[in-house]
């Protein structure tokens, strides 16, 4: 088998069981590899009435065709299961270089099912694993975790590790891989958790077949040019994700203040530019990437000193910067430090904490109520503070955002659901739909709830990538529902193939469809043109969402949060604009072969991708 | 007999030909001609935003248009725009040499620059999706991304005459007209 190594391992941790399970390659064409991979073996494989946190739940660790291949930005993984923060499908992408190593031990994707009987971490070597104790591991941080493993596993391993917020039953739990990278949302680090699983180790030395090694090779000289030629490619590199930030404030991007603001100006200056060489001191890439976007920075004296450690991503500086009016960025690099040791999702945490913050200062919560802490917008010190204890599950004020700002809100009630901006129970992340329409349809009909990277419709609205091979290349306006709900629709397809093929969109923006499907022939045979390659997508989108509907979801849930669709009045550009959703969602539901009554897949559409599978159990 | 660009003599030239044709020619103008780009710093000049948001803004801007011999643009065409902090000191045609070494050099074809003349492309958008290439500091148009919005925003406002949508002897016109300016001034 070319591109992916046709093997999948099961790990039945209860029963310290390994079963190497071969795919066909029809499975790979169908469902990619990646996410989409991992949905197919979940329904497959999985218990689907086990509750995310069950031993039966199941949780699977999954590389793409690409990875390890040398092309810029096609070496992520995915790691999926159902969610315990949204209780339908849960889903995190991660960078690095763990994804090629798993493929380098000869699997395709890992699959993890029961529970280990005593706290344990994962040695995978080539075509083995081994379960080994971690008792010792207990309680550590994750970049103790990683220090811990390389010194016994050598340097060059790689290495996931989980914090004590997962292992404290956080539900936003995160995994971090070398530190740097993190596979943040929906909670999977918590999933790993109820396993008794610490951490994975790889360390693998198989060699990667590719159907023609010369046309990758040559594919991959035009695509590293293309991604060199990019402005927003170039922009990432030496100024991070946060590149763009201040511009993007004035268009209103930017949520501020929980989302109840749209300006704060003294935040403009946390964008990447403002701190180019101080505290940068470094940038860190995903194997294979020439985009370099992430930050190294050094902070070796004050209150904020970390040393040199993995800066923050532009999410992180939203929810510790510009959502609680901290314009401190010394202070956001040591929350962000803090997160990643701790292992929680910085956009659920941080979104968390504004929440709370602004029960604070409505005086719904009292310091008196909540073991004496009071948040305040701009105090960034009591958030630090508070951090370890969230963690640690440490109080009355801990245990209530360990569930996430939704059922948080619901607990509490007294009107605070509508300080929310989520959807499905999942926080929004830092791109506001009141000025860009089309992420409002785009968040609520995500696979796994708000979410800007399960779909590529930011950057349509942004012009930053167009695709005119499948008709996204209309002038779409921001504050306007003009072709949105289409936009969403295709966008969302493609941003099953991202997370299916464990592409980074960065890199994926110069890259043209065809291209894209000449490089999934090239490296693994998969006889894809455009219409087939976005089949697939397609395909995996309806499998996810199906989940989610199997595991609760209805159509009700297709929604934003109430903040996102109250109107913003001190926003400079998109004042009194809240995004037109029943416009964007009858388009939406038309384009992608939707039931307009509760937004189920028709069985046209299920037997059209090849789902037929699907349509007795959704009941279409 | 060639002005050299660069001296007093080049400069008063190219005054007194602008003003001569502004007083000859009548709107809408010729795009890209020394009237049409006096029309533009005017507006510019007067644009409360532009000021606003540029008032931090160091270094010249330069509006590149690739050769297109069948509409009269046997050569690249340089628009050279001198700005600082929210002043447009002055815009002028400028022979190659000057344009391409300018702080911020925008390069795009014909009829990308016609799109964002006629504002149906965002000139912003049009960077990011390659239609447009832009030379110089990132950190600093990065910065400045309001500024540079508004700037090529306000081109779409100067009322324009393209030379591919006018008559054979009109066109024939057009090339006259360039033909005569790149002899002069040597842009």
């Amino acid at each position: 088998m070319f591109g992916n190594m046709g093997k999948v391992l099961e790990y039945d941790l209860s029963a310290a069981e390994k079963t190497e399970i071969q795919l066909d390659q029809t499975i790979y064409q169908q469902y990619i590899g990646g996410a989409g991979l991992a949905a197919k073996i979940i329904y497959d494989r999985g218990d689907l009435d086990a509750q995310p946190l069950d031993p039966g739940a199941l949780l699977v660790f999954a590389a793409g065709p690409c990875a390890g291949i040398g092309y810029s930005g096609s070496s992520r993984f995915s790691v999926c299961g159902r969610s315990p923060l949204t209780g339908i499908w849960g889903q995190a992408s991660c960078g690095g270089d763990w994804g090629p190593e798993l493929k380098m031990c000869g699997y395709d994707a890992l699959v993890l099912k029961g529970k280990a009987a005593a706290p344990s971490y994962i040695l995978l070597g080539d075509d083995s694993a081994e379960l080994v104790d971690a008792s010792d591991l207990g309680g550590k941080d994750t970049y103790e975790v990683d220090d811990l493993l390389k010194e016994k596993h050598g340097k060059q391993s790689k290495v996931l590790a989980i914090g004590p917020a997962a292992e404290n039953g956080v539900l936003y739990g995160c995994i971090m891989n070398d530190k740097g990278h993190t596979a943040g949302r929906t909670g999977m680090g918590t999933v790993m958790a109820s396993k008794n699983i610490k951490a994975i180790v790889a360390r693998g030395s198989k060699k990667l077949e590719m159907k023609d090694p010369e046309k990758v090779k040559e594919m991959r000289k035009e695509h590293h040019a293309n991604v060199d030629d990019n402005l927003l490619c170039s922009a990432l590199g030496p100024m991070g994700t946060s590149a763009n930030l201040e511009s993007k404030m004035y268009e209103g991007d930017v949520p501020c203040k929980n989302w109840s603001s749209g300006w704060f100006e003294e935040g403009t200056e946390l964008g990447g530019v403002y701190w180019l060489d101080d505290p940068r001191t470094g940038r860190d890439t995903c194997r294979g990437c020439i985009v370099r976007c992430k930050p190294v920075v050094t902070i070796n004296e004050g209150p904020y000193a970390i040393g040199e450690a993995p800066g923050p991503e532009y999410e992180t500086i939203g929810t510790f910067g510009t959502m609680l009016l901290n314009s401190d960025f010394n202070a956001i690099c040591k929350a962000n430090d803090m997160s990643n040791r701790l292992g929680f999702d910085t956009i659920t945490g941080g979104s968390s904490i504004a929440w709370a913050t602004e029960c604070f200062e409505e005086g719904i919560f009292k310091p008196e109520d909540y073991d004496g802490i009071k948040l305040s917008w701009g105090d960034i010190d009591a958030v630090i503070a508070f951090l370890p204890k969230l963690a640690a599950g440490e109080g009355k004020l801990a245990k209530l955002l360990a569930q996430g700002s939704v059922k948080a809100a619901a607990e509490i009630g007294q009107g605070t659901e509508a300080w929310l901006s989520d959807s499905k129970g999942l926080e929004a992340p830092m791109h506001d739909p009141r000025c860009n329409w089309g992420d409002g349809i785009a968040y609520a009909m995500s696979v796994r709830g708000a979410c800007h990277v399960s779909n590529m419709m930011m950057w349509l609205e942004w012009g930053a990538a167009e695709k005119p091979e499948i008709g996204l290349d209309k002038n779409y306006q921001g504050m306007s529902a003009q072709w949105k709900g289409e936009a969403a629709a295709k966008t969302s397809f493609l941003g099953c193939i991202y997370n299916s093929a464990c592409w980074c969109e960065f890199s994926g923006i110069p890259l043209g469809i065809q291209q894209w499907a000449e490089i999934f022939n090239a490296v693994a045979d998969y006889g894809y043109d455009i219409d087939s390659l976005m089949k697939a997508g397609a395909r995996v989108y309806h499998l996810q969402r199906a989940l989610g509907f199997i595991w609760g979801a209805t159509a009700a849930d297709d929604k934003l949060g109430q903040r996102i669709m109250t109107p913003l009045s001190d926003a400079m550009m998109s004042n009194d604009s809240v995004p037109d959703m029943d416009t964007m969602m009858a388009e939406f539901v038309e384009w992608a072969g939707l039931r307009p009554e509760d937004h189920k897949p028709t069985r046209e559409t299920l037997e059209a991708h090849d789902l037929g599978y699907l349509a007795d159990r959704l009941g279409v | 007999m060639p002005y050299t660009y660069g001296t007093d003599e080049w400069e008063q030239a190219y005054q007194q030909v602008t003003a001569q044709r502004q007083a000859d020619e009548s709107k809408p103008y010729w795009m890209g001609t020394p009237e049409w780009l006096m029309l533009y710093e005017k507006i510019v000049q007067g644009d409360a935003a532009y000021k606003e948001a540029a008032k931090t803004w160091e270094g010249s801007v330069v509006i590149h248009i690739l050769a297109k011999p069948e509409i009269g643009l046997d050569e690249d065409l340089y628009m050279y725009m001198d700005l600082w902090h929210g002043a447009c000191n002055f815009m002028r045609l400028v022979p190659a040499e000057k344009g391409s070494a300018g702080d911020f050099v925008i390069t795009g074809d014909y009829e990308r620059w016609k799109s964002v003349m006629a504002a149906e492309l965002d000139p912003v958008k049009g960077m990011m999706q390659g239609k447009l290439k832009l030379k110089g500091d990132l950190p600093t148009i990065v910065r400045a991304v309001r500024a540079a919005q508004r700037l090529v925003e306000l081109v779409g406002e100067v009322p324009t005459k393209f030379p591919d949508e006018v008559s054979a002897d009109e066109l024939a016109e057009f090339k006259s007209t360039v033909g005569a300016l790149r002899s002069d001034f040597g842009i």
